[in-house]
């Protein structure tokens, strides 16, 4: 598949939204985000031939996602809404109840470890397999099960009540 | 449950974003893919582990007018750097600077530091040599003792290239644009190619030129309307992209100086360093091409993601593997396609792993 500037612009603009959404989810900064995606956009440009069908490209680019977020939180020992410590106190109903327990799930993820947050992104958000996740993150499907079940245990803690998570890490999981 | 968590996130991702900025990322993917047509990876080191031990040999560091005095005889073979460590597979050797990209020169290596600063490696010193290098590449002849950049310290953009053994420094910039920025257009930037035989290569508002470097004496190859960019060029011969009318990759094709093929293109078939004999040429796959007879020898690399970058000898070729966020280094032997693991499981991130001819991309892609 020869560098067809055209192909990769109809890529991006169709893919462009949902991978800023998950990024978000990893990073938890909208500018982070943009830049991470902006990022993992450029390596797919320059991988462009060599993934032969156009299909592997959201693969391919969901891969650099992950792996750069992961390696950007481990470089700048970036810890997003982490540095509060403290999850913030519910409301009680309305839109202000849904900003808050968007900010209460948002600090959740944010004191996950890197990987565990990828996982929780792409197993829940993006839908993906073990196996598929275990592709994107470059590990073993071992380390995604034990991953995901880290990662909903330390959620469930994080979050309380907030959120139903009870059955996620017993079993709710599709494999 | 799963559509609880689904809905949650959902929701939280429900954000507006800015626009994908597609010029920016093709402005700077085709910079990658120029530099890595050059023989070009990089990526960061979080550890490193090697197939062997390596003996550390520090040298201490040095300042912009110190001399860091290192063992004769600069080491030969496969090299990589990882922040300011040369290493071969038994020895590293501490430059006492961060390098950017750094390159082979007979008897020694040329290296560049992030803030453009040029350091000679031979007869067991390094010093500087040169200031202001503006792009994030050297250009040398593995077989001689120059090394080029180009200058963006001044006004006018200029090349210059340097000859690491009599010291002897030549400097044009005439002919360059105001800008020297790699951009989508090739027609008025400035961009060094290579050094070849005592000639250096280059795009200025000219087209492409060959400059004796010696005498001065310039040939101009092709003329401004017909520049196309050239990723190298070794033993008189060019490595050259072919692009569609909007600047979209097609291939590249091996040339001579005349412009007469050597190795035709074909779609989405892309070269990359020319052996020092001219015999062959490596490529995607990754296999090398025997230029005469346009007959492939694949290297025995197992993995997808692998690319020879540099000739050690004239048959023999350095190679990466890539796997997840680490790579393997390897020397191949191109007629039986065997390869050994030099370094493995060195590991990927922003650009402390440089290999020669390369610089400091960020991204492997």
């Amino acid at each position: 598949m020869p560098r067809d500037r055209a192909a990769f612009a109809e890529f991006v603009a169709a893919r462009s939204p949902a991978l800023q959404r998950a990024a978000y989810l990893m990073v938890g900064d909208v500018g982070l985000a943009q830049d991470l995606v902006q990022e993992a956009l450029t390596r797919t440009y320059v991988a462009w031939p060599r993934l032969r069908d156009p299909a592997n490209a959201e693969a391919y680019t969901r891969k650099a996602i992950t792996t750069t977020a992961i390696t950007w939180f481990r470089r700048r020992s970036w810890t997003g809404e982490r540095a509060t410590g403290a999850l913030p106190d519910r409301a009680t109903n309305g839109h202000a109840d849904t900003v808050v327990l968007r900010q209460s799930l948002m600090a959740a993820l944010g004191q996950l470890p890197p990987r565990q947050r990828a996982v929780i992104v792409l197993r829940f958000y993006e839908d993906l397999t073990e196996h598929q996740t275990a592709a994107a993150l470059g590990c073993a499907v071992g380390t995604v099960k034990s991953q995901t079940s880290a990662a909903l245990v330390k959620l469930r803690a994080l979050t309380g009540d907030d959120f139903d998570l009870n059955d996620l890490a017993t079993g709710g999981v599709p494999a | 449950m799963t559509e609880m968590l689904r809905t949650q996130l959902e929701r939280v991702a429900d954000r507006d974003f800015a626009a994908i900025d597609l010029d920016a990322i093709t402005l700077a993917g085709d910079r990658r893919i120029r530099g890595r047509r050059r023989g070009v990876f990089a990526g960061a080191v979080v550890a490193l582990v090697l197939a062997c031990a390596a003996t550390a040999l520090v040298a201490g560091r040095g300042d912009d007018d110190q001399v860091v005095d290192l063992p004769d005889g600069a080491p030969a073979g496969l090299t990589w750097v990882v922040g300011d460590t040369l290493y071969t597979a038994t020895a590293s050797f501490d430059l006492g600077h961060r390098v950017q990209a750094y390159v082979r020169v007979d008897g020694g290596y040329a290296v560049l530091t992030p803030d453009g600063e040029v350091y000679s490696y031979v007869d067991g010193q390094v010093r500087r040599v040169g200031e202001g290098a503006g792009q994030t590449f050297l250009v040398s002849d593995a077989e001689d003792s120059w090394v080029g950049w180009i200058d963006e310290s001044g006004a006018t953009p200029a090349f210059v290239a340097h000859d690491l053994v009599s010291g002897r420094t030549t400097r044009q910039d005439v002919q360059a644009d105001a800008r020297g920025e790699e951009d989508e257009s090739i027609t008025d930037v400035a961009w060094f190619v290579g050094i070849d035989g005592g000639t250096a290569y280059w795009s200025d508002l000219r087209g492409t030129v060959a400059v004796d470097l010696e005498s001065g004496a310039t040939t101009v190859l092709s003329g401004p309307g017909a520049k196309r960019w050239v990723s190298g060029v070794k033993d008189g011969l060019l490595v050259r992209l072919v692009e569609t009318a909007s600047g979209g990759d097609l291939g590249s094709e091996v040339v001579d100086r005349d412009g007469k093929v050597v190795l035709p293109f074909e779609k989405g078939r892309y070269f990359g360093a020319v052996s020092p004999s001219g015999r062959w040429v490596t490529s995607d796959g990754p296999v090398v091409v025997e230029l005469a007879s346009g007959k492939s020898f694949p290297l025995q690399i197992q993995g997808t993601d692998a690319l020879a970058y540099e000739w050690l000898d004239r048959d023999t070729v350095a190679a990466f593997r890539e796997d997840g966020d680490a790579v393997d280094l390897l020397t191949c032997e191109v007629e039986t396609g065997e390869c050994a693991v030099v370094a493995e499981g060195v590991p990927v991130g922003d650009g402390d792993l440089v290999v020669p001819g390369s610089s400091g991309f960020y991204g492997f892609g």
